[in-house]
């Protein structure tokens, strides 16, 4: 029994990188979650379950300062707040767009230099819903079974959701490349 | 366009517009964390700590431990209590079930019966012809199914005397509980002799009646009780 209970726990280097990471995103996850539920109890509330999944998931995190680190925080505390906000939703009084929300660009800021590079309009173009399925599979080396399961989704869909994403960037590309 | 060119730009992109968003967000930091988010978020933390990406792993240990400390306390308590106060809780809700056992006496109407040669003595009065001495009569009360006496002396002892007619498929419930029980023989029905703590007891059915007699602050009651009882056939 107490054997087992060791062969479940992880390696102690595996440990304690959760405190760190606290100190550096849990204020910005408590933004981003109030963008969605626009109250202060269920965004604690998609913050704390956010903070579960992504505890659940950080053997995948090598460097808690990398943009990988910063976007995986954001991407699990959005769809944490959106999944929240659909349990929720008989209860609210605000109603929020979260379809507007998801086919949203998945980054919104406006940055001059930015702007200057056109491919990058290209992502920004790219709705939410593909975006954090291919920054988790690219970037954050997620298979779609983990994404599946940290985005409240079937595979199946993470699989669609990569095609289509991968789909829709190439024909942009191959635009922007024309031009 | 192949797929590491699809990672190499998706990284490019997406390292830039990180920079642009900040890890400690101003709007955020005037935001004062709920007690139950602290609470929540402390537990959470303690699984990470001791049991990494385990942490439901941790939330179990975390209530079995609760659920031992919990037992643990109870069983100290309880054994606080037994050995300062002399009064053990769990013994005393152990006993208290206990109490509840009865013993139940079935009958058949006296014509149902087949009587032995013993059974035909018959009580000739409704008062037993021997009281100890100092022992006044207090209550006596009768109804159509049986009579209550009550007698009592200067230094709180008390003996009460229950009559009850058997009639057909009647049950008498009586206390199971004792410390002491022993046959006896009243009149040459059989009987028994319960001691429990300051209380004693006889009780025997003949022909006609269930009959009970109860002693309480005597002592040697055994031989007094079974006098009384037999006084009752005395013609």
């Amino acid at each position: 029994m107490v054997l087992a209970l060791i062969a479940l726990v992880d390696l102690p280097e595996e440990r304690g990188k959760a405190e760190g990471l606290y100190k550096k995103y849990n204020d910005l996850m408590y933004t981003t979650a109030y963008k969605i539920l626009k109250n202060r109890e269920d965004a604690e509330d998609a913050v704390f379950h956010a903070w579960e999944k992504i505890i659940c998931h950080m053997d995948k995190l090598s460097d808690i300062d990398c943009p990988a680190a910063k976007s995986f925080v954001i991407i699990v505390t959005e769809r944490t707040a959106i999944d929240l906000y659909r349990k929720r939703r008989r209860r609210r009084e605000v109603e929020v767009p979260i379809a507007e929300c998801e086919s949203s660009p998945y980054f919104i800021t406006k940055d001059q230099r930015l702007e200057e590079v056109e491919f990058f309009d290209i992502f920004r173009s790219l709705a939410k819903k593909y975006s954090e399925v291919m920054i988790l599979y690219y970037i954050n080396q997620f298979t779609a079974r983990e994404i599946a399961e940290l985005l409240g989704l079937s595979e199946a869909a993470v699989l669609q959701r990569l095609h289509r994403g991968r789909r829709r960037l190439r024909r942009e590309m191959e635009t922007y490349g024309r031009k | 366009m192949e797929e590491n060119e699809i990672k190499e730009l998706l990284q490019i992109y997406m390292e830039e517009e990180m920079k642009r968003i900040p890890s400690m967000d101003t709007a955020a930091g005037q935001h004062e964390f709920s007690p139950r988010f602290r609470r929540r978020i402390r537990k959470l933390m303690w699984s990470e700590k001791y049991f990494g990406r385990k942490i439901y792993t941790g939330y179990l240990v975390r209530r079995a431990a609760v659920v031992i400390i919990v037992i643990l306390s109870i069983l100290t308590v309880t054994e606080v209590s037994a050995r300062i106060f002399g009064f053990h809780p769990w013994k005393y809700i152990a006993d208290f079930d206990e109490e509840a056992k009865m013993d139940q006496r079935d009958y058949l109407a006296p014509e149902e019966k087949v009587y032995s040669a013993n059974d035909l003595r018959k009580v000739t009065r409704e008062f037993p012809g021997y009281v100890p001495q100092g022992f006044v009569l207090g209550k006596d009360e009768a109804d159509n199914y049986g009579i209550f006496l009550e007698w009592h002396d200067a230094e709180g002892a008390s003996i009460s005397y229950h009559r009850l007619e058997i009639s057909s498929s009647m049950s008498i419930l009586t206390d199971g509980e004792y410390d002491q029980k022993e046959t006896i023989s009243i009149a040459g029905y059989e009987g028994d002799y319960c001691v429990k703590g300051k209380q004693s007891w006889v009780q025997w059915d003949d022909v006609t009646y269930f009959h009970r007699m109860d002693a309480a602050n005597m002592e040697s009651t055994a031989e007094e009780l079974i006098r009384m009882a037999e006084s009752l056939y005395e013609k």
